[in-house]
């Protein structure tokens, strides 16, 4: 499996860095190029189980491709557009109208609709031109993945943080026009996505730190370059040691995934780092490329807004961080086996 | 810029010996021990000093697992080596005893030392009958360590010293000091000249001297080398090549689970003493900290994967001890703003383990390299300065 990943982010690589060589993204133009070649790259059938004539590939096959996609900051929804295709197939949508949003609820009982007890929106990351379909990604009552489908009539049209087309649906006012129960487990879903979101975290991110590097190395003030000053190799350290954990984090609980040993802690506390360190890293990233980044002129802004956005997606650290917290605060004098067992 | 770890890795990591049976029979022990009473959650920490808990693990054996069986060892694998530390830094056991020895002065010394050197001190080691200290820090030269004054003259059979040391934990208890000392005058190259001895404390002329810790226990020392001769066998590496073996030697104190774990006892309080019933706040605040625990336990693990695979693994070491250490001080902090109660010394209570950790905090990250030497060396390895 780790030449199909190896070759699919060879793929993605070159596709990227022919469109993204320099300041060039957010023209819609460019991005429908993009998601057509996403398509014609044959992608999209990455996840989509070799039964249902996909590549059958894994987390980390994918996580190559969400990697490049962040590094290049790259147009799409990159961890729905990976994941859409197989549930498409599952519930038999045409792919090119669809997204998804993830609802952490189990708020499907019986195979009906339950309004969900917390959650009163979600929102949906457009896929192409325009969304007539949002599969709302939920628990059934026995933790298995359903998928609620909403259709366009009621949604809002938003945009994310980086200016992306997103669905926002106001779950106190609407219903779903269907329910269909899958034998997925929820859990897995919800991990998979969130380690994609990681991974497209990582990849800015990583992207972000080089540039800083390289400014840092290049711009002289008060005589000598920027990184001769003990105060940004600090802030560049920082922000290089909160990567480095959040790589690790996420290295170790894809490998799990894979493994099919991927304990809750591991997949959340990777959601968690990747977050805490978009945090960082695009805090220290505009701290040292000045005024000049706050601006369009330069390239950084768009990791910068995909890694706010994408640190919000998939998981919210407030929210993984309670669910921790809960579940260690249970285990009574337990908590080492719990984490390491 | 390269990334520290290669991302996506595709490599699968190194497979892993199948743990279960190791972790069971170190619990057990822990067990054995927490009931006699040697081990008291959250009132010491691995530097605490227990010959007789060392001697007792030794022969269970826990110590020297990887070592080569004609030293005492098993020849096991680091990763198992790694989880028998991570078993007992979690259970608070005191480790002060053999931990310097085990870490880093025995593989020193199998790997530089003489053989009569070797023949004479590694077994019993391995058995843990010897406790070391770490010769590094002196009052002028913290943090700038090849500013060290302490020097050692070639005489007839040996090389005698003139110097101090200190912040040398457990030199009271210990048998052997590694001391980094200048054997050539001080040149152009500043890092030139230097040598590593293992030097014996029943030595006369060396005197101990206790630096009582703010918070009232002697566990640091000043060490005074006057006149004390040293046998040639005693010296580490070719002589003049000290700097190099310190580095070497630094890299095994900076990965392990030590540099994260040392208030893992009081996060164990705090996650009880929450419990299942708490409030999303004090969960939150909570799992903030255990993801952190669980990521850097990931980045600690790697890092000795990629030590046995022969890869570099400076830059991740580095930020390793800086994150852990953070957190290390951070734990006391949020049990601090969760918990409330004032903590009061003096009981193996929360507030007991709360006080204690409060006032052990402010070493954890100077100890072993502080946080700007350490963020200067990532710093380095990306490209700046």
């Amino acid at each position: 499996m780790s030449d199909t990943a190896r070759m699919l982010d060879d793929t993605a690589e070159r596709l990227l860095a022919r469109h993204f060589a320099g300041n060039v993204r957010g023209t819609r133009e460019s991005a429908a190029a993009v998601l057509s070649e996403f398509f014609d790259n044959g992608l999209d059938q990455l996840l989509v189980p070799e039964a249902a004539g996909g590549m059958g590939g894994g987390t980390l096959d994918a996580a190559a491709v969400a990697y490049r996609w962040g590094y290049h900051a790259a147009p799409g929804p990159i961890v729905e557009m990976l994941l859409l295709p197989a549930l498409a197939a599952e519930a038999a949508l045409d792919p090119d109208r669809t997204t998804l949003a993830l609802l952490d609820e189990a708020c499907v009982r019986s195979g009906t609709w339950q309004k969900p007890a917390k959650a009163t929106s979600v929102v949906a990351p457009v896929i192409g031109e325009a969304a007539a379909t949002v599969l709302v990604c939920a628990a059934d009552e026995r933790g298995r993945l359903a998928l609620a489908r909403f259709g366009g009539d009621g949604m809002e049209l938003r945009s994310s943080l980086a200016g992306e087309d997103v669905a926002l649906l106001d779950l106190a006012a609407l219903r779903p026009e269907s329910v269909q129960a899958t034998e997925a487990s929820f859990e897995a879903f919800a991990a998979r996505g969130a380690l994609l979101t990681a991974c497209a975290i990582l990849g800015a991110a990583q992207r972000q730190i080089e540039i800083a590097i390289e400014h840092a190395n290049t711009r002289k003030q008060f005589g000598k370059p920027l990184g001769k000053f003990q105060a940004i190799q600090h802030r560049l350290a920082e922000a290089a040691s909160e990567q480095a954990v959040a790589q690790a984090a996420v290295r170790s609980a894809i490998a799990a995934q894979d493994a099919g040993r991927l304990k809750p802690l591991q997949w959340q506390a990777a959601k968690v780092q990747t977050g805490r360190a978009a945090t960082t890293v695009v805090a220290a990233a505009h701290q040292i490329l000045g005024a000049i980044a706050f601006t369009e002129e330069h390239v950084l802004h768009h990791y910068s807004k995909r890694l706010w956005t994408w640190r919000d997606a998939w998981g919210r650290e407030a929210e993984l961080e309670r669910r921790i917290g809960a579940q260690a605060c249970a285990q009574g004098a337990g908590l080492w086996p719990w984490m390491v067992d | 810029m390269q990334p520290f770890i290669p991302f996506p890795d595709y490599s699968g990591g190194t497979p892993r010996p199948d743990v279960s049976a190791l972790r069971a029979a170190v619990r057990a022990f822990l067990e054995d021990e927490r009931r006699a009473g040697t081990i008291v959650p959250g009132l010491q920490s691995w530097t605490t000093f227990d010959r007789g808990f060392s001697e007792r693990a030794a022969r269970r054996g826990f110590l020297a697992l990887t070592w080569p069986r004609r030293f005492g060892g098993q020849e096991r694998t680091a990763f198992e080596r790694y989880v028998v530390c991570e078993e007992m830094l979690a259970a608070g056991a005191p480790l002060g005893s053999h931990w310097i020895a085990e870490r880093q002065s025995g593989p020193q010394i199998m790997r530089h030392g003489t053989e009569e050197l070797k023949a004479a001190l590694v077994h019993r080691i391995a058995a843990g009958q010897l406790t070391f200290g770490i010769g590094m820090s002196e009052p002028d030269s913290g943090s700038d360590l090849s500013s060290v004054r302490t020097k050692a003259e070639k005489v007839d059979g040996g090389w005698r010293m003139e110097g101090r040391k200190v912040w040398t934990t457990n030199a009271h208890h210990a048998d052997y000091l590694i001391v980094l000392c200048r054997t050539e005058a001080r040149s152009e190259d500043r890092y030139a000249g230097l040598s590593q001895l293992v030097v014996p404390l029943d030595d006369p002329k060396v005197t101990v001297r206790p630096l009582v810790s703010l918070n009232g226990e002697h566990e640091l020392n000043e060490v005074i080398f006057d006149g004390n001769v040293v046998p040639d066998t005693h010296l580490l590496g070719q002589g003049g090549d000290g700097w190099k073996l310190v580095i070497e030697e630094l890299a095994f104190e900076r990965s392990a689970p030590d540099r994260f774990m040392s208030t893992f006892g009081l996060l164990r309080i705090l996650t009880e003493a929450v419990g299942a019933s708490g409030d999303d706040r004090a969960h939150a605040e909570v799992g903030r900290l255990v993801a952190r625990l669980s990521a850097i336990r990931d980045l600690s693990l790697l890092i000795g994967e990629r030590l046995e695979a022969g890869q570099p693994a400076t830059g991740i070491a580095t930020i390793a001890k800086d994150l852990g250490t953070g957190l290390e001080q951070e734990i006391p902090e949020v049990a601090r703003r969760v918990l409330s109660m004032v903590p009061v010394r003096g009981r193996a209570d929360a507030a007991g383990a709360l006080s204690f950790a409060i006032l052990n905090a402010p070493c954890f990250s100077l100890r072993g390299g502080t946080r700007e030497i350490l963020k200067g060396i990532v710093a380095r390895e990306l490209g700046l300065r």
